[in-house]
């Protein structure tokens, strides 16, 4: 340790230094499957709303015709980032989250990820309730997956098994 | 008293880099009410609740009823791009544009190296009472 560190050291000992993490993403091990539903969700809303928007016709007037389809195009806008954003959270889980050993335990969850990133892009495609209910309750079951391997890892930790229903 | 107000923080991670780096030394002011108002540019220590307890260290990046854009590496306010002389180099592209109405007390705090940071863009955007404080000054090492 160089003499400078070793001063830093000392400086924060006597000062009672916390810790102020400027966390780099991939690195600190900090993942969450919240970013991916919450897009999911999104996604199901705008399709959802798009539905319920009014079809333009020649019985509509002008203004509202306008109204209309600009409440589509950004309807449409919306949906487009956030089915991509829950792809690209999707694929961090199961590029840096998820281990062998939790292939090995769920040999469901390759095949799970893909489905759902999958998904995202029909969801880009489309605008069907029925798509974006599958994208929802695909990245419900990823979590359910997440929230086993999480506990499975700090049960891991501290040395302690989960108990079966933990585990099942 | 004053003094016990004032916090200490090592820096752990390199997300603030260049301006501030791993092992550096921070004093931060946590006094209530220090946090209100925040400048733009600001560093402040964040305990995000989705991380529970965890305090990371952040820039103020957009203000409380700002619409702020991110794309294409840069960020944009309410239509304007934002000039950021803290970063370090021209940053990396957005995989994906995203844009944040800011409520009134919502702050959208980012990482200076844009690239490598866990910030508003996964966590979304800082609500006043989970920011404990601003940064004041780097206590060590002196010549930075």
């Amino acid at each position: 340790m160089s003499w400078t560190a070793r001063i830093g050291r000392g400086l924060a000992a006597a000062l009672r230094a916390g810790v102020g993490e400027a966390h780099c993403d991939i690195p600190c091990g900090i993942y969450d499957p919240h970013a991916a539903l919450l897009a999911a969700k999104t996604v199901h809303t705008m399709v959802t709303k798009l539905e319920a928007l009014p079809t333009p016709g020649p019985k509509m007037a002008p203004e509202e015709e306008r109204e209309a389809r600009n409440s589509f195009a950004r309807m449409v806008a919306v949906k487009e980032v956030h089915a991509q954003l829950c792809k690209q959270e999707l694929l961090i889980l199961w590029s840096d989250f998820f281990t062998e050993d939790d292939a090995r335990r769920r040999p469901e969850l390759h095949a799970s990820v893909w489905k759902a990133v999958k998904l995202c892009s029909a969801n880009k495609q489309q605008a069907h309730h029925a798509t974006a209910q599958a994208l929802l309750d695909a990245c419900e079951a990823i979590n359910r997956l997440f929230q086993e391997a999480q506990l499975i890892k700090s049960h891991a930790d501290t040395g302690l098994r989960p108990t079966r229903r933990a585990a099942s | 008293m004053m003094w016990r107000r004032l916090r200490a923080l090592v820096v752990r991670g390199h997300s603030m880099a260049p301006t501030v780096r791993a092992g550096d030394l921070l004093l931060v002011d946590t006094r209530p009410g220090c946090a209100a108002p925040l400048g733009r540019g600001a560093i402040v220590a964040w305990a995000p609740t989705a991380l529970s307890g965890t305090v990371l260290l952040k820039r103020v990046v957009g203000m409380p009823g700002d619409e702020v854009l991110c794309r294409g590496g840069s960020v944009w306010i309410d239509g304007r791009a934002v000039d950021e002389p803290y970063l370090m180099s021209a940053q990396p592209a957005e995989a994906v544009a995203r844009t944040w109405a800011l409520g009134p007390d919502e702050y959208l705090l980012l990482g200076d190296r844009r690239a490598d940071s866990l910030d508003s863009r996964r966590l979304g955007p800082a609500h006043l009472p989970d920011i404990l404080g601003v940064v004041q000054s780097r206590l060590w090492p002196l010549w930075r």
